[in-house]
């Protein structure tokens, strides 16, 4: 009997086991099957025979299986793709980096150079950003510190320096506010307060604060030892820092030892906390109890607010807000410091003015205003330059690469023609420029971490590489280096994997002409960028030249500064018995005290009530307290009138010298100003001389109205020694010697000649780091420009080979080849100029004397880029020209 | 009979057009095609099957596997959009061919027999 099931089980069978058939097919191709014999069975064939020509039907095992193996392969091979793909792609990443590494070992100066010049401007880039990052962290390290603020005040009328807005704000100001303000939760006011520390064992001189019990309130600095809530609540405590109290104490328990501060006040130390970061604005040693002070407790108690001398923050409560502060303020200042002058101008009141505390490192205008402070400009100037120095890399690169696709458009032509396309050509060329500028970056590093600490000392940072080891700086140089490699390898990978391949591998340079302008354009941007960065370089050094060796009024060398301390009260009382005993020795010329050096008088008071002068008219002007020997010993020019002098026992007491601006202002020639009197001081004082006038500041201030008195020592923060040349080392110790007889402190002394070249320490800065920066610029738009020439030299050096056996010098073909360059840096000079005009133009604004900016500035600098371009395109220029033309016409 | 190489050009029009006019099986695709044909086109198996997946590698055609009304479970096809996108393509190309071969084969009309 038939049995349908069993056949088709065995029809079944000899379809199983066959690669190309899966069991879905079959299943398929089954269920035909059965369709078919049933169709057959209903026209009234036997199961058998409908059975026998269904199977006949559905055609024989080998042809359906050839069908089937077709479609089975074309499937098979679309999965191998997909489950390839991850390894494919790995082996392409890895023949890219071959083909990489040996394009780079085959050109090994175009390599180099892409290095060094990408690595050169890394560094730099990573420099500045350690700068920035740290200008920008300043006062962050404070828990809440968006909620403290800081207070300064414009004093109306009182203009030191080209500003009335000072940093320092009087005693009852802190506690006034907290008292009338609900939206401060806590203001503290501090002062500077350097001491002499004295343990039983040693004698320090250090620099810390006096600060008030809410200091810890609003900054909500931990304590490590004691307890914030009670350390500075009494008078005569005092908080170390961690370093000194490792310095006075060693390894004992600091909690509670005492020490004399000044020779004559016990502290006892309450507490210790540890030393303040390098980006903290408030710098500091101890802190003691302000209470201790007698003049502050007098201040507070009478609630006088004319004594400026106190720095203010206050801690703002979470809720409130500083614009509400700000708004009840001059209620407050009417209230406390004008109460019987309602009708008083506005202008003419005193204005207190809160900033973030986070602001106050890069926006300081102030005077006398706290810590080491930066420039919001200099910050952006920084970033500008790094932005550029590392452009000027990639530029190189680019160049570099659209000169040497010349060469390689053969390799990209034959790549394409066995199957690359142009997604692969793509990825190997942007490999490329990853691998080199990851190279150049570890170069970078390296480079950077050996730069950093001469780095750090121009900019006056202390800035320090282990910064860098953070997770987001090593995620940041990452994305530089793949920014760099994406700017650098954009351009060149684009052109060179679009490149025709019949084009490619015919040689054909249609596209020459066209590229070779854009790489133009890239080396006149280069140098443009150069050549504003040396101009501005040089004009900064220029006008520092005119700073230096410009007719100050006075003579500064061969002077030494030996500083008074203000509590120095014996070395004051013995003043005049301690000139004479220095006066002995024979190398020094002439001895003289006074309150201000002339690089810097500090001093502002009012004189009043000349002839011809209103009652109301004052006039505000810098003063210095002085001996006899001032004037001379500074060899100040007398243009009328005489010197002070022992002789005339009223100088002591009433008499003045003025400047020529002072005698100008009051309407007198120096000759009229003889004779003349006005009140200062509550003392009527007689003019008896007239000087020329000096300058009494740096020279980015106009020469100021002065007036010059007789002091007895109280008032002398400097005894000025003038020495003669050659004996200053036997001088200083004997001078020592002396001083050191009358006075505990210790002994601090410093040259004239370098608290003048202090005065322009920031622009020295500045020329330093520009220096620097342009070095680098220049650098690396030269090592562009040498490849660049090596390239097109090369490239025409058939042409070169021609024209030598035709006649041509090789003087005439260095010149040939080296013109086309110098009209580029031509070009940028065009261009840098009117930028460089602009930019020095600006800077030398903030300097009341300054320098002219002649044409020869500019010619100057387009000389010596165009010296440079020459060096670096000359060698090249010279080779190709010395050539033996044989070797290049017969290949 | 209709020759080898016209059949097998002929498959793909056949399959995508039966199949937009819904879901089918194989065996019922050979059958409409044989009555269609008036049985001058007979595909095997081992012609249709191979197709059918092929149009389904390329994304012209989709399957699932169903039974109907208790019936067997059978593997059928449906048409996706881009199937129909060829399908448009296929008709143009016979159309325009049968229209050229038209054009030829219709006597001009002054010529018309009586």
């Amino acid at each position: 009997m038939f049995d349908l099931e069993k056949t088709i089980a065995a029809w079944r069978q000899q379809y199983q086991h066959r690669d190309t058939i899966s069991i879905d097919d079959l299943a398929e191709l089954e269920q035909h099957l059965r369709d078919e014999i049933s169709d057959l069975v209903s026209t009234g064939l036997s199961k058998q025979a409908a059975f026998l020509r269904a199977a006949k039907e559905m055609g024989d095992f080998d042809s359906a299986e050839i069908e089937y193996g077709k479609v089975f392969w074309s499937k098979a091979k679309r999965e191998q793709r997909l489950s390839d793909a991850f390894s494919s792609r790995l082996s392409m990443l890895r023949s890219h980096f071959r083909i990489a590494i040996r394009s780079m070992v085959k050109q090994k100066v175009y390599a180099i150079i892409n290095i060094l010049g990408l690595a050169a401007g890394l560094a730099c880039f990573i420099l500045i950003f350690l700068f920035v990052q740290f200008e920008f962290s300043y006062d962050t390290f404070y828990e809440d510190v968006d909620d403290i603020y800081r207070v300064t005040k414009r004093n109306p009328g009182d203009v030191y320096l080209g500003t009335d807005h000072f940093a320092l704000t009087q005693p009852p100001l802190a506690s006034t506010l907290k008292r009338e303000l609900q939206e401060i939760e806590s203001a503290t006011s501090f002062a500077y307060l350097e001491s002499l520390i004295i343990t039983t064992e040693a004698t320090f001189w250090e620099k810390g604060l006096q600060a008030d019990p809410s200091f810890f309130h609003v900054f909500g600095l931990p304590l490590a030892q004691g307890d914030t809530a009670t350390a500075l609540s009494n008078p005569f405590s005092i908080i170390l820092t961690q370093s000194l109290a490792i310095k006075l104490f060693g390894n004992q328990d600091p909690l509670g030892q005492v020490l004399t501060l000044d020779e004559n006040n016990q502290y006892q130390v309450t507490g210790v906390i540890s030393d303040p970061p390098s980006n903290s604005t408030i710098q500091y040693t101890f802190i003691s109890s302000i209470l201790s002070d007698e003049y502050y407790q007098q201040q507070i108690a009478n609630t006088r607010w004319n004594s400026n001398y106190m720095y203010t923050f206050l801690h703002l409560r979470e809720d409130a807000h500083i614009a509400s502060v700000e708004f009840k303020m001059p209620a407050l200042v009417d209230k406390y410091l004008y109460p019987e002058q309602p009708d008083l101008q506005a202008s003419d009141k005193e204005a207190f003015y809160f900033q973030a505390f986070q602001d106050v490192h890069l926006n300081s205008t102030a005077n006398f205003d706290l810590g080491r402070h930066g420039s919001r400009t200099q910050v952006f100037m920084f970033i500008a330059i790094g932005i550029i120095i590392l452009l000027l890399a990639c530029i190189n690169y680019i160049n570099l690469a659209i000169a040497r696709s010349l060469k390689r458009s053969q390799e990209v032509g034959l790549r394409k023609t066995i199957g690359a396309v142009k997604s692969q050509l793509f990825r190997q060329f942007i490999g490329e420029s990853l691998i080199i500028t990851i190279t150049g970056m570890i170069l970078a590093l390296g480079i950077a971490y050996l730069c950093l600490p001469v780095f750090a000392d121009v900019v006056m940072r202390d800035i320090s590489f282990s910064n860098l080891f953070s997770g987001t700086f090593l995620l940041g140089l990452c994305a530089l280096a793949i920014v760099t490699a994406g700017i650098s390898g954009f351009y060149p990978a684009s052109l060179m994997a679009s490149l025709n391949p019949i084009d490619a591998l015919k040689k054909s340079i249609s596209n020459v002409q066209r590229r070779f302008n854009f790489q133009h354009v890239l080396v006149v941007t280069q140098f443009t960028a150069s050549i504003v960065l040396i101009t501005c370089g040089y004009i900064i050094y220029h006008q520092l030249d005119f700073v230096r060796n410009k007719e100050m009024g006075y003579n500064r060398s061969q002077i030494v500064n030996v500083n008074i301390h203000d509590n120095n009260q014996e070395l004051k009382e013995h003043i005049s018995r301690i000139k004479s005993s220095i006066q002995e020795n024979a190398e020094i010329l002439a001895v003289s005290a006074s309150h201000s050096l002339p690089s810097n008088i500090t001093m502002q008071q009012t004189i009043l009530g000349w002839q011809g002068a209103d009652e109301d008219d004052r006039l505000y002007l810098h003063v210095n307290a002085v001996d006899y020997n001032f004037l001379s010993l500074y060899e100040i020019d007398i243009l009328s009138g005489r010197s002070f002098s022992t002789g005339f026992p009223s100088d002591a007491q009433t008499a003045c010298i003025i400047n020529q601006t002072t005698a100008r202002l009051l309407g007198w020639s120096p000759d009229e100003a003889i004779g003349q009197s006005f009140m200062h001081d509550d003392v009527l004082r007689t003019v008896i001389g007239v000087t020329k006038d000096f300058h009494l500041h740096s020279v980015h201030h106009a020469i100021k109205p002065l007036l010059l008195f007789i002091d007895d020592g109280g008032r002398f923060d400097y005894l000025s020694i003038k020495v003669a040349p050659g004996s200053l080392p036997q001088s200083l110790d004997s001078i020592e010697e002396i001083v050191q007889e009358a006075s505990t402190f210790p002994f601090e002394y410093a040259f004239l000649d370098e608290q003048f070249n202090q005065l322009y320490a920031s622009e020295e800065n500045l020329g330093n780091t520009l220096g620097f920066f342009t070095i680098i610029a220049f650098l690396i738009a030269s090592l562009g420009l040498f490849g660049l020439a090596a390239f097109s030299a090369e490239q025409r050096n058939k042409e070169i080979g021609v024209r030598k056996i035709l006649g041509a010098s090789p003087s005439r073909i260095a010149w040939m080849l080296s013109r086309e360059f110098s009209v580029l840096v031509l070009c940028a000079a065009l261009i840098a100029t009117p930028i460089a005009y602009i930019a020095s133009h600006k800077w030398l604004q903030t300097f009341a004397y300054r320098v002219e900016l002649t044409p020869l500035v500019f010619l100057t600098t387009a000389l010596v880029a165009l010296l440079i371009a020459q060096l670096a395109v000359g060698y090249q220029a010279f080779r190709a020209a010395w050539t033996n033309p044989i070797h290049v016409l017969r290949d | 009979m209709i020759p080898k190489a016209l059949v097998a050009a002929s498959i793909k029009p056949f399959v995508l057009t039966i199949l937009s006019e819904g879901d089918s099986y194989g065996y019922a695709i050979i059958q409409r095609v044989k009555t269609l044909t008036r049985e001058r086109i007979k595909w095997t198996t081992s012609t249709l099957y191979p197709v059918l997946h092929g149009l389904e590698n390329k994304g012209l055609l989709e399957s699932y596997w169903q039974s109907s009304e208790g019936g067997p479970r059978r593997k059928y096809y449906r048409i996706t959009a881009k199937g129909r996108n060829a399908m448009q393509t296929e008709k143009q190309q016979w159309l325009d061919v049968h229209e050229a071969l038209m054009q030829l084969w219709s006597p001009a009309p002054g010529l018309l027999p009586n």
